[in-house]
């Protein structure tokens, strides 16, 4: 075996404690550990920070955080719904107008065009002229 | 798959959060900040999660990378930055006092604390993504490929990561010439 071989192998001893190497690889390490004492001892230090971590490196949220999230969330949610709420009062207000709008439309349209008809229908250039001409 | 609340990613994963929030700030308080505002930002997307991954994996995935955002954009937190400073003046892999939690209950018999402390103190000499890997693999679990996902980086790099950190975690343990008991 050469360096370069012995340097990949070294380098996978991580994985195989990990359990993230094929069957083909774990093969070949296995081989190389029984015979390489160097790599047999990098073995067994790194399963033995592996478990010491997982003994000694857990930690736990303070308790007041997870409230202070809820809590937190909540007020989001709130100004959310409020901001929703407004909203479809809003669109409501607006549809209210122009429902009314509508009504008032139809309801007065007769009058309203027989109005501007009248006005359109009695002016005229040259009644427009005679009226210039006699204001002074 | 059933619809997850607020309240089951609280109750579920609030530890798991702030662990990899520890890990990636170094300090209780702004583990504190990050994991509040990762969680906040997971609840408001919590409509659009369809479970392709587990909801750990997803909330981690927040949590990193809200902390690449707050790291990226916090030139107001200038000061922040001269904490490892200092810690690296006062000697090699010496780390901050506030990077040790002081949670744990007095229950733990005094052999047990030291190691926890020695453990603590290690893990705090590492860079951020290497303590994050490593939270990931050996307190969650997690596949190479699921951390590859939630540090967003290739699996050969998670796998580089975890073997460069375990070596540099062995070489501080063995100072305390407890490590192996």
């Amino acid at each position: 075996m050469n360096a370069m071989d012995h340097d990949r192998l070294k380098e996978n001893l991580s994985a195989f404690v990990d359990g993230e190497l094929s069957a083909d690889e774990r093969r070949e390490l296995k081989a190389h550990v029984a015979g390489c004492p160097g790599c047999a001892r990098e073995l067994q230090e790194l399963q033995g920070v592996s478990s010491a971590v997982r003994a000694h490196g857990e930690e736990h949220a303070p308790a007041a955080l997870g409230a202070s999230i809820l809590r937190e969330a909540g007020r989001e949610r709130g100004s959310a719904d409020r901001y929703r709420a407004s909203l479809v009062r809003a669109a409501a207000v607006l549809a209210a107008a122009a429902v009314l709008l509508v009504f008032l439309g139809n309801r007065f349209k007769p009058k309203l065009v027989d109005l501007v008809g009248g006005f359109v229908s009695g002016w005229s250039p040259a009644t427009a002229a005679v009226g210039a001409t006699k204001a002074p | 798959m059933s619809k997850l609340t607020p309240d089951d990613l609280v109750r579920g994963h609030l530890d798991g959060v702030y662990a990899l929030a520890l890990r990636l700030t170094g300090n209780a308080s702004d583990a504190w900040d990050l994991t509040q505002e990762s969680m906040l930002r997971a609840i408001r997307f919590l409509p659009g999660f369809r479970g392709e991954c587990a909801a750990s994996t997803w909330l981690y995935r927040i949590t990193v990378n809200t902390w690449k955002n707050r790291s990226a954009s916090a030139p107001s937190r200038w000061w922040s930055r001269l904490v490892p400073l200092e810690a690296a003046v006062d000697g090699a892999g010496a780390a901050a006092p506030d990077a040790v939690d002081p949670a744990p209950g007095p229950e733990t018999a005094a052999h047990d604390s030291d190691q926890r402390e020695e453990v603590q103190i290690a893990l705090a000499a590492l860079p951020p993504e290497d303590r994050a890997a490593l939270q990931l693999r050996e307190l969650e679990d997690k596949s190479y490929e699921e951390i590859a996902t939630i540090l967003e980086v290739p699996v050969g790099t998670v796998k580089s990561r975890l073997h460069r950190a375990r070596r540099k975690l062995c070489e501080a343990l063995r100072q305390y010439e407890r490590y192996g008991s």
